[in-house]
């Protein structure tokens, strides 16, 4: 994977600026999922993610592999991303009171868990739309922990943010996820009289 | 009963937990079911948000991406050419207005007065030897074809129509490259 990635850049760097497409097509994807996370809309993310794969390969020759490519890349993405927010106003590094760790989180929530099938297909269908609608401050820092499996180092080495903050923001991602599907998941039981006409749709 | 905090949570979901903590975790799980249940549930959330398939961009965003980075290299001279279209403009424009103005002698031909000046001599001297030279042009130019040699040249009139028009053109072209663009030049500074 790392070897692969170097390979093509080593070539990129030689001269084969052709190479390159090669890279975008390995990364487009996860990058992309990385945007969609942050800026909610196909068109813009797609626009910076343009500007993220240019300006990528503009700084390929000052790239040092301290980390691997991915790892690099999605630093440009949320940089770009960031800034393509702050342009429509919406703040992503908000206050400071997330900064602390710890000790002030919220209970966890009083709408208890119904023994609910985690494996049915409705289960997935809830996860996927409620990841969509996470807010940006906290749908690509779940991202990046969850779908594209980083640590927590990881995390805060693409978005700048501090460990805890990294934590927090986590945590929040997970307890906004659980809210809402716990509340869905809720809605469908006690639309349970009501199955066969739910199966007819 | 002291439920798991929510850091606590996370550590344990993430599998990120102190081994002196763990015991003391492990043992609340044990008789707690809310907190076990909240433990599957944030467990299960992983497991189907992280086998989510990623949002593709549309179909041909790598070939605008190298569009962008890597312009297909267009040749030397189709680089020069396009960089000096405004001269060639120009020069073809003037040797189509000389050339218009010289192979139509006739439109020199204007009276000043009826004693020949020495203007007036001078066309009509060239008058003269541009029929000739176009007599013999056109002859040799029969002979090569092989067609006995015509006497009449009365190509005079076509074609004027097109060189005025390509002329225009050619001005606007010339008016923009060294008037127009060089006053926004100026103008940038
Ligand atoms: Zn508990």
């Amino acid at each position: 994977m790392h070897d692969k990635d170097q390979s093509i850049v080593d070539r990129v760097l030689a001269g084969e600026k052709r190479a390159y497409a090669e890279l975008v097509d390995r990364h487009k994807d996860k990058a992309m999922t990385l945007a969609m996370r942050m800026l909610k809309n196909r068109e813009d993310a797609e626009e910076a993610l343009q500007d993220v794969f240019v300006r990528a390969f503009h700084a390929l020759p000052r790239f040092e592999w301290k980390s691997s490519f991915s790892t690099w890349l999605y630093r440009i993405v949320f940089n770009v991303c960031a800034s393509a927010l702050a342009r429509r106003g919406e703040e992503l590094h908000r206050s400071i009171d997330e900064e602390t760790e710890g000790e002030t989180f919220d209970p966890p929530s009083d709408l208890l868990l119904p023994d609910a099938q985690y494996e049915s297909a409705e289960f997935a269908t809830m996860v996927r739309e409620e990841v969509e609608r996470l807010p940006s401050m906290y749908g690509p820092i779940f991202t990046l922990f969850v779908m594209q499996e980083m640590s927590y180092e990881e995390i805060v080495n693409v978005t700048g943010l501090s460990l805890s903050a990294v934590k927090v923001r986590l945590f929040r991602a997970r307890a906004l996820l659980r809210e809402a599907v716990a509340k869905r998941l809720a809605n469908d039981i006690a639309e349970l009289p009501k199955e066969g006409v739910q199966e007819s749709l | 009963m002291n439920h798991l905090s929510n850091n606590e949570l996370q550590s344990l979901i993430d599998g990120a937990i102190m081994n002196g903590e763990r015991s003391r975790l492990m043992a609340h799980l044990e008789e707690c079911d809310r907190c076990r249940r909240e433990i599957e549930f944030h467990r299960s959330v992983t497991r189907v948000a992280r086998a989510l398939p990623s949002v593709k961009p549309s179909a041909n965003f790598t070939e605008r991406v190298m569009t962008r980075i890597a312009p297909r290299e267009q040749s030397a001279w189709l680089r020069w050419t396009l960089n000096n279209l405004g001269n060639i403009f120009g020069m073809i424009f003037v040797l189509g207005v000389l050339g218009y103005f010289l192979t139509t002698p006739k439109l020199f031909t204007f009276q000043t007065s009826n004693e020949p000046s020495k203007l007036t001599e001078a066309l009509q001297t060239y008058h003269g030897l541009y029929d000739n030279a176009k007599t013999f042009i056109v002859g040799q130019a029969e002979k090569l074809k092989g067609n006995p040699p015509a006497v009449s040249a009365a190509t005079d009139e076509t074609g004027k129509i097109p060189v005025m028009v390509v002329s225009s053109l050619l001005l606007l072209v010339l008016l923009d490259r060294f008037v127009f663009q060089r006053i926004s030049r100026v103008r940038m500074r």
